[in-house]
């Protein structure tokens, strides 16, 4: 496996300092017995303790092990190792210490094992349709619930909803979660939360409420709903697609170009988002998901060309989608693939809206767009309209690299903003 | 308002206060809904839904906005790729300690400055953020900033001060035409006002005080004749002889402190007069120097600022000869006994009389007489500063390697500049290694080391590493990070060749 750079060992730390910590390490002093093969970096290193920490690294995952009692994840001692390795300090070594192939035997095995389950329960379709079935009972009883309780909510109306205490919320919330509704229980907390934090709360909560009154009537129409729009309403109420499920369905190779890639953290779950075109236009984006001390994915660095296949789950464009294997290859390009202006991009948020009312995210590859204040908050701009940007963008950086000039920008549209993640200059391409 | 748009707000009014209350409206004809028969809370929510959809998908995009103007053309070209990777290291993930950080930093940009390069764009806000909560780094930004730099602080109120020209920075502003505006302002003001303008310009803040001495308080008399000392010439004599005759007491103090340091003036001549009176050479086999203490002083000894005796107050006549040996020239010492200052201390038998020349010395900031009495074995650590600075090195080198007690190493290793003279170094490193190591020393020296410690004492901070008590963790700590100093010291310079 090629090497990474430092940044990709930068982005998998769980948080600066973790990082700074790693630094220090990262020097040959306190490293005994290290060694990389194609998929394992490991190494001995001297803490304070008598016993040397054993660390290793599983690359593909990627996947951390540490001796030491650290909870932050990856551990100083995994980053540190990493650095080494990024470096070239590390080398090739035939024999894997005895510490790190144990380690990623047991891993190969317990990965081994839910693959086999599955394919052991397959074999009984009769069990598998009647837990379907008891599956969607749940759920259909948990949406006409829920339409009860918003029948109720609307009677009363907004005023009155907003002198609850959360647990109104929360308690609607969990009964969606029993029901197997999970998505729909995430929207009602959120909706318990900002009902109060914000200035135009009527306003937001008649179009949360008529949102989840779209949502569970396109529920209840499923039957007469094509493979597409039946997606779209799974993902609504929360009925995921498992991987191993898309895995092997519409695969399409690459190569793909990163357009941008964004990391969010909720303080529950961590999230990334990596936006990828094709050669064709098509826009895809990967999700990656971890919990609390848990580690993304590796990030792919913007601009770059993979060449990798990319499963693509069903629902309407943009697509969601999974790389089938780590990506390799990566070519960097500096031509920002769909260049559009604005409001091209307004238009096709319309469009999007008219499918499927409840998205709201949007890829925009914006063709020389500007930067330009608005009293202390700053727009995006281009000839034919502008946007505010959103909360915690950039700001500075994209006004660093643009120098005020039209520059190509990709991001997201949401809710009415614009959240740049990354710039395409004439020559490089920096992810914000 | 159309149609839809009333029935948007109609909507909305029903939500507000319930289907219940308030019959939802009739959607107009263009939006085609039919739900007539359903219960009102559903023909609210319906109309809710479309409501959502309507109002997102409808929603136009805002005009265009007024660019702001650009940022003007590079002339720099960027750092490369190493040195780059340098600073965004120690911004974003400082391998080093805060204070070695902030001293790598400038030192990036003074490099980055001489070899004619620019910080890349994509560092500037982070580089700009870092600065602005640092004076040190703020003073190193200049042209390695490039023309986007400049451009980007002009723009966020936060880095607004980052690039001040010089006159503009806080503390050391003067304004052109203090000196008209200095009758009026209010006496803290004057006070600061007059500090600086005479930094600015010495003469001309004599005069003003001259011309203004009768009409301004005592007060702001006494603060503006201790302000006297930078630029303190022979032409502020006339100035302070006047001072002495002041009614008020803080006035006159004040003027004899600032005469103290004029060894030239005619006050200190008369000084000189007084001490020659009490000074008498003896001895045959050693020559040594006796010392008298004075006589009650008369009223122009007082008026040169000694002490004046007071009904009922039984005074030291040593006090009077303490502020006789401070004011008068150091010369006069020389003078009567024909001998160098080191030979003329050893002729001293008094400590008292040591003591108060002592502190002559440092009154007159005396480089010569400074380096007689460290010889002469004057342990006051503030003769170091005096001292020129191999010797000064040399005599802490001396200080560290003998006894540290009763000494404020700790103060006298943080204000010796940086980096150490290997011999100081060595000589730290000897002293907080080994069984018989300083703990107390260590303790003092282990902040320090990082940033004092030279590049060619590797070979002995290795060595020092397997030797360090059990417990000193953090001269561990400090020594390894020396070391990884170094080693970032370097390829900082190798980035730049």
């Amino acid at each position: 496996m090629t090497r990474w750079s430092a940044s990709q060992v930068t982005e998998v730390a769980p948080d600066a300092s973790s990082m700074a910590a790693a630094r220090k390490l990262a020097v040959p002093g306190p490293w005994r017995e290290t060694g990389c093969s194609d998929v394992l970096v490991w190494g001995q290193c001297q803490g304070s303790g008598k016993t040397p920490y054993q660390v290793s690294v599983d690359l593909v995952g990627p996947a951390y092990r540490c001796s030491c009692p650290s909870r932050k994840f990856p551990c100083k001692h995994a980053l540190a190792l990493l650095v080494l390795w990024s470096e070239g300090v590390i080398d090739e070594s035939g024999r894997i210490a005895a510490f790190a192939d144990e380690w990623a035997t047991q891993r190969a095995e317990r990965a081994a094992t839910p693959a086999r389950g599955a394919t052991g329960r397959a074999p009984d379709p009769a069990a598998r349709a009647k837990r379907l079935e008891q599956r969607l009972a749940r759920m259909d009883a948990g949406v006409e619930d829920f339409r009860l309780w918003l029948a109720d909510l609307v009677r009363g109306g907004l005023a009155a909803a907003r002198t609850q205490p959360y647990s109104y919320w929360d308690t609607a919330a969990a009964r969606l979660v029993d029901a197997q509704l999970p998505a729909l229980a995430e929207r009602v907390r959120e909706a318990g939360s900002q009902v109060h934090a914000r200035r135009e709360w009527a306003a937001y909560l008649l179009s949360e409420v008529g949102r989840w009154w779209t949502i569970s009537s396109v529920w209840q129409a499923r039957e007469r709903l094509d493979d597409v729009d039946l997606a779209e309403v799974r993902v609504a109420v929360g009925w995921a697609q498992s991987s191993e499920e898309v895995r092997d369905d519409d695969v399409r190779p690459g190569p793909w170009t990163v357009l941008g890639a964004v990391r969010t953290d909720d303080g529950k779950l961590q999230q990334q988002r990596t936006w990828l075109a094709h050669d064709d236009g098509e826009v895809v984006a990967v999700l990656d998901f971890a919990g609390y001390g848990q580690a993304l994915a590796v990030p792919q660095l913007s601009g770059a060309r993979l060449d990798v296949d990319v499963a693509r789950y069903p629902g309407a464009a943009p697509r969601r989608a999974l790389f089938r294997d780590p990506p390799t290859g990566a070519e960097p390009v500096t031509a920002l693939p769909g260049r559009t202006s604005l409001a091209e991009v307004h238009a096709e948020a319309a469009r999007l809206l008219g499918r499927t009312p409840w998205r709201e995210r949007l890829p925009a590859p914006l063709a020389d767009v500007r930067l330009v204040p608005d009293g202390s908050q700053w727009r995006v701009s281009d000839a034919t309209g502008s946007l505010p940007l959103a909360d915690g963008s950039p700001v500075w950086t994209l006004l660093a690299v643009s120098g005020g000039e039209p520059v190509d920008v990709f991001g997201e549209v949401e809710a009415g903003t614009f959240r740049p993640l990354a710039v395409w200059l004439d020559d490089q391409v920096v992810g914000l | 308002m159309s149609s839809v748009d009333q029935w948007l707000a109609d909507v909305a009014t029903s939500a507000l206060v319930g289907s219940a209350r308030r019959e939802p409206p009739p959607a107009p004809d263009v939006l085609a809904l039919d739900a007539a028969d359903e219960p009102a809370e559903h023909r609210l929510l319906a109309s809710a839904a479309v409501a959502d959809a309507l109002t997102r998908a409808g929603a136009t995009l805002p005009p265009p906005s007024d660019a702001v103007l650009a940022a003007a053309a590079e002339v720099r070209p960027p750092t490369g790729d190493r040195a780059t990777q340098l600073l965004t290291l120690l911004l974003t993930q400082s391998p080093v300690s805060r204070q070695a950080r902030d001293e790598l930093v400038v030192e990036w940009l003074r490099l980055a400055d001489e070899a004619g390069l620019r910080v890349p764009w994509h560092l500037l806000p982070v580089l700009l953020d870092f600065a602005a909560g640092r004076r040190a780094v703020a003073e190193a930004l200049g042209a390695q900033l490039g023309e986007r730099g400049r451009w980007l602080v002009g723009l966020n109120e936060a880095w607004s001060d980052l690039l001040g020209d010089d006159a503009a920075e806080p503390g050391s502003a003067v304004e052109l035409d203090w000196v008209e505006a200095w009758p009026t302002m209010s006496s803290a003001e004057a006070v600061t006002a007059f500090a600086l303008g005479r930094r600015a310009d010495p003469a001309a803040a004599r005069d003003l005080l001259e011309a203004q001495w009768s009409t301004v308080s005592a007060k702001l008399r006494a603060d503006a004749v201790r302000a006297l000392g930078p630029g303190l010439s022979a032409a502020d004599e006339p100035l302070l002889e006047r001072a002495l005759d002041d009614r008020a007491k803080s006035v006159r103090e004040a003027a004899a402190a600032m005469l103290d340091r004029l060894p030239g003036s005619a006050r200190a001549a008369r000084m000189a007069d007084r001490l020659r009176r009490l000074v008498q050479v003896r001895g045959t086999l050693v020559r040594h120097l006796e010392v008298d203490v004075p006589d009650t002083p008369d009223e122009a000894a007082v008026r040169d600022g000694l002490t004046a005796p007071a009904r009922g107050v039984a005074l030291a006549p040593t006090v009077w000869l303490s502020q006789v040996v401070r004011a008068a020239p150091l010369s006069t010492w020389t003078d009567i006994t024909g001998r160098s200052p080191a030979a003329t201390l050893k002729m001293v038998r008094d400590a008292d009389v040591l003591g108060w020349i002592t502190e002559a010395v440092l009154d007159r900031r005396d480089t010569d007489w400074a380096v007689a009495c460290v010889d002469h074995g004057i342990p006051d650590q503030r003769l170091l500063w005096l001292l020129p600075e191999e010797r000064r090195a040399r005599l802490l080198t001396d200080w560290v390697t003998g006894s540290t007690a009763g000494r404020d190493l700790r103060g006298l290793l943080t204000q010796a500049p940086r980096p150490w003279p290997d011999d100081l170094g060595r000589a730290v490193l000897t002293r907080i290694q080994g069984e018989k190591a300083d703990a107390s020393l260590g303790h003092a020296a282990a902040p320090l080391l990082p940033v004092a410690l030279g590049p060619r004492l590797a070979p002995e901070i290795n060595a020092a590493l397997s030797r360090l008590p059990e417990d000193a963790g953090h001269l561990r700590r400090a020594l390894t990070e020396t070391l990884q100093l170094h080693a970032f010291r370097t390829s900082l310079t190798e980035a730049f060749r």
